[in-house]
């Protein structure tokens, strides 16, 4: 019976239900993940939560996906497919299918499936807003294995991108950590050297302020002291993010 | 009502996908795709994650459509959705960028009495279990559990939000979760 409170073990295993629900970090979702292509009684437990779980999916409200999404599907899958071949029209079996599979929204949430809106009706946050002309951007810089991370901070009034080490980027004594900005050209461009224990502060150079910043990814590479010596990343960035507004 | 149809189709869609059919691939995408961007939309509140994610979903049905085992009582949509949440969720952790600060969901409560569109009267069936079961819950505790599942967020930026300490949320969480399945088993 469900009046009576059901007995609880605190030493229970609940990681399958964990990963399903999405609450695990980095490393335990890895490990989770391990576990679940070498148990297949643990991946089926996965799955069963996903099933108990899959009622919530009904409140997403679904939203078209931009055009260009479908053609660089057909692109990854075969680079010689021409582009002509990659036209995609939505038909309205697409709304009409959601609305078929829409379990438990409201007749209004499966009506707005056609508005495209983002949130379902019952969520409270807004999207962000439009930034101002010049916007306060901010970067977290973290590493492929969640070791070392950094805080950035441009402030267009002074023109300066403040470095701010988090946890201990772990940059060997003879090597120097150089941090580099990519706009949407893809090119880096040298913001200098950062000392990987204190807080840095860098001046970005005039031609590099107008449009570049916004959006652009910022990247730290393990150089020889004194930087890289061709202008150019000479390794694999370790630690990435994107420049974004507050 | 077509949903056992529609139910039929994306599972045939996805068998035909297992065997490299492109054309299977692009009725899945058109079908599914809505629902999985808004899917990720939703837990990494940014257009252009979440169209990278989204190519990487079906590039990953692509490969893993031959994984799908519908006998095994996983609906077609769910195994979709679990691999967009999963992406999502993979994606979020690996960008440790600032985030705006949601508050808690404010579906602590059912937002419908009336009628539900429903797929299928299983699916209905199931769907009002949840509901009943999360109901049992104390209501921030079912709170918490909603923004786990919609968000993706992990324990502690969940502890961070509802400015409990990390161990009480993790029981909350724990505790939700193991009631919530006895009761469904109990309604099966």
């Amino acid at each position: 019976m469900s009046d009576t409170p059901p007995p609880i073990d605190d030493r229970e295993d609940l990681t399958a239900a964990e990963y399903a629900l999405g609450v695990l970090d980095r490393v335990e979702r890895t490990a989770a993940e391990a576990r679940a292509s070498r148990e297949p009684a643990f991946a089926a437990e996965v799955h069963a939560w996903d099933q108990r779980l899959a009622p919530l999916t009904d409140a997403i409200v679904p939203v078209q996906p931009p055009q260009g999404v479908w053609p660089r599907i057909i692109r990854a899958i075969d680079p010689s497919s021409p582009a002509n071949d990659t036209a995609l029209g939505y038909s309205r079996h697409t709304v009409a299918f959601w609305r078929n599979w829409a379990i438990g929204a409201t007749a209004a949430a499966a009506a707005a499936l056609v508005f495209l809106a983002i949130r379902p009706p019952q969520v409270v946050i807004e999207p962000t807003p439009t930034p101002a002309a010049q916007p306060i951007l901010v970067a977290q810089l973290s590493g492929p294995t969640g070791k070392g991370s950094l805080t950035a901070t441009y402030d267009p009034a002074k023109g300066v991108l403040y470095a701010l080490p988090g946890t201990a980027l772990g940059i060997p004594a003879d090597r120097a950590a150089e941090l580099w900005l990519i706009p949407a050209d893809g090119k880096p461009r040298s913001l200098g050297l950062v000392d990987p224990g204190h807080p840095t502060l860098v001046k970005i150079a005039d031609a590099l302020k107008p449009g570049a910043l916004p959006a652009a990814t910022l990247a730290i590479t393990v150089e020889q002291p004194g930087g890289s010596p061709t202008g150019q990343p000479t390794t694999t960035p370790k630690w990435v993010g994107r420049l974004a507004t507050i | 009502m077509a949903s056992e149809t529609d139910r039929e189709r994306l599972v045939g869609a996805i068998a035909r996908v297992a065997n490299g059919d492109r054309d299977a691939l692009q009725q899945v995408y058109q079908d599914t795709s809505a629902k999985l961007y808004g899917v990720c939309l939703r837990i990494l509140n940014d257009r252009g994650e979440a169209e990278d994610v989204l190519q990487d979903i079906y590039l990953t049905i692509w490969r893993r459509a031959g994984a799908f085992q519908p006998e095994r009582g996983l609906s077609p949509i769910t195994w979709l959705v679990a691999i967009a949440r999963n992406k999502a969720i993979d994606k979020l952790r690996s960008t440790a960028r600032p985030r705006a600060m949601r508050p808690l969901d404010e579906a602590a409560e059912a937002v419908d009495s009336g009628p539900l569109p429903s797929a299928s009267v299983e699916a209905a069936d199931e769907a009002a279990s949840l509901e009943r079961c999360l109901a049992q819950l104390e209501p921030q505790h079912a709170a918490v559990v909603r923004t786990a599942f919609y968000d993706g967020v992990t324990y502690e930026t969940l502890a961070a939000r509802v400015g409990a300490p990390l161990g009480t949320v993790k029981s909350w969480i724990r505790r939700s979760l193991q009631r919530l399945r006895v009761c469904l088993e109990a309604s099966a």
